[in-house]
């Protein structure tokens, strides 16, 4: 019974994690078409920047950070992404792939490719202990805060102005612009949304995993690439669940394994990504743009 | 009343042209490049590798239109086959002592080496291919790359068979400049020869119905019932000179017994 609360706990804080970098992906997707592989990147710099600023005063150095990492994806989408807009879905892939690896490079450069041991926000790696169980705070406080920004998030696009006009953009970005959506506004407010979510996942990935590489966001980027297009293209709830599902089977299999088979965990959990692919080609949810209106 | 036929010769070398220039200039280039010191031979050696390897991705990509992330799973399922049959007896039984026994006696020449983890890799790849290809676009991409980590995961993971993330030393060095020029080439007909036959026709149909011309409301308008189309009459020339030609035409046809065009 404890195990199984730990377990799942566990799972839901790791599939939290999946989720926070699919919705950051997903985010620009719907909107854009394009798939923003250097959201790994938006994290791994994120996480540098923590390291940076910390000093003595840890919520400051959260701050400086998320705020960095939003002006950073502006930037990104004005200097790099902008130009090419309205070119084939291709070209906007190779493009944030040159993007991903100019950031991966440039961090190289400046702080070398070893990775770099960092403890930050030590309190949470304690445990919340009732009677038997353990659980950490982190997983607590990832849940928690993962909870916290899908409701900001959902209510933003619900209520907000600004996110029904993404949400309209998401679904006819041309007849959007003809209602008069402003297409900059809305795309730049699809970045600095998905720079807060890297911010978010920055700073949990610090704390979980206490060591800094440049090459910490490509993993994370291509499992909330896979999470993204499993739980449905355009669709964000789809990229949560997809999220989910995908940081659910992995904890469970780690969990159920036999101890032989364990270090093939990843084949498994890819065997299972293909199988939902074959089950349902388009997803788990379809998006909105996804349904055929005949 | 037609041109005469262009003799066979011809035809066929403007048919092979794209081939046999690329061929050519290779060739020449290589020549080149084996005069020049080591450290450019490998260097040659080395772009006809990643030569052989983009025209092997091109093959599926460029046909099909899927973005495959798995290529480089191929390369790896050929390079461990190549390499339980290829390394000497006496390095597998110190360095890779728990093999199967049938692996840790083998020991073949590395020509035929190569053609066996030639089919090894492509069992594989048509293995898979089967469910994958009934994903499309992104699905298929993403598809690819599960499989891309299935094999990766397996390999790094089967310490007994494969080393690990450890090296699996002991490979014969056999692959020379003119070794991967030979390779090169053989890539290249293969490619060409797809490309043009009818499985690569039909590969090419295959992308234009994944992705239309007309995008996919293309496709959705394609499935409404369709009403019987009128012929189209052509416009008809409006010279007196084309008019008068055509009349005469009309005339001499139906004197012959034929219908008017």
């Amino acid at each position: 019974m404890t195990t199984a609360i730990q377990v799942i706990i566990d799972a839901l804080s790791v599939g939290s994690l999946y989720a926070l970098m699919a919705l950051g992906i997903g985010l620009i997707l719907g909107i854009m078409r394009l798939i923003n592989f250097a959201h790994g990147e938006f994290v791994m710099i994120g996480a540098y920047m923590l390291m940076a600023i910390v000093a003595q005063y840890e919520p400051l150095a959260i701050i400086v950070s998320m705020v960095l990492v939003v002006v950073l994806a502006l930037f990104s989408e004005r200097i790099a992404f902008r130009p090419v807009r309205n070119a084939s879905p291709t070209t906007m892939l190779v493009t944030s792939f040159a993007v991903s690896y100019f950031l991966q490079y440039l961090f190289v450069m400046i702080y070398g490719a070893r990775p770099k041991g960092f403890e930050f926000l030590v309190g949470l790696a304690e445990p919340f202990v009732t009677g038997a169980i353990r659980i950490p705070k982190l997983n607590v406080a990832i849940v928690a805060v993962t909870i916290v920004l899908l409701v900001g998030l959902a209510l933003f696009l619900t209520r907000s102005r600004f996110g029904v006009q993404m949400r309209a953009a998401a679904l006819n970005f041309r007849m959007a612009r003809l209602l008069g959506v402003r297409a900059d506004r809305v795309i730049a407010v699809a970045f600095a949304l998905s720079g807060i979510l890297a911010g978010v996942t920055a700073i949990f990935i610090t704390v979980q995993g206490g060591t800094l590489s440049p090459g910490m966001g490509v993993q994370l980027a291509l499992i909330g690439f896979v999470a993204t297009i499993i739980g449905g293209m355009g669709s964000l709830i789809g990229a949560v669940l997809g999220g989910y599902f995908i940081g659910v089977v992995a904890v469970l299999l780690q969990f159920g394994l036999p101890l032989e088979m364990r270090p093939y965990r990843e084949a498994f959990v890819f065997a299972a990504v293909i199988l939902v692919l074959l089950a349902r080609p388009q997803g788990l949810f379809r998006g909105a743009k996804a349904r055929e209106r005949v | 009343m037609t041109r005469p036929r262009l003799p066979g010769v011809e035809e066929a070398v403007r048919g092979i042209w794209p081939l046999l220039s690329l061929a050519v200039i290779l060739v020449v280039l290589m020549a080149l490049c084996s005069l020049g010191p080591v450290v450019l031979q490998r260097v040659a050696t080395d772009a006809l590798i990643k030569l052989v390897m983009v025209v092997g991705l091109y093959v599926f990509v460029g046909n099909s239109g899927v973005l495959s992330f798995g290529h480089a799973s191929f390369m790896m399922l050929g390079g461990y086959g190549a390499a339980w049959l290829d390394v000497p007896v006496r390095y597998k039984s110190i360095l890779m002592d728990e093999l199967p026994a049938f692996l840790g006696k083998a020991e073949f020449h590395p020509g035929l080496v190569a053609l066996a983890a030639m089919g090894w890799a492509g069992a594989f790849a048509f293995l898979i291919g089967i469910p994958l290809m009934r994903l499309s676009g992104i699905g298929a991409a993403i598809g690819t790359f599960s499989w891309l980590t299935i094999v990766f995961v397996v390999h790094a993971g089967w310490e007994e068979m494969t080393g690990g993330t450890s090296s699996f030393n002991g490979l014969p060095i056999y692959v020379d400049i003119w070794v991967a020029l030979i390779a090169a080439l053989f890539v290249m007909l293969v490619a060409y020869v797809f490309q043009t036959s009818k499985l690569g026709l039909a590969g090419a149909m295959m992308l234009i119905l994944i992705f239309p011309p007309g995008g996919t409301h293309g496709r959705a308008r394609a499935a409404l019932p369709r009403l019987p189309r009128q012929r189209a009459r052509r416009a008809i020339p409006l010279t007196p000179g084309e008019r008068g030609k055509r009349v005469k035409r009309a005339g001499r046809a139906m004197d012959a017994g034929r219908r008017e065009p």
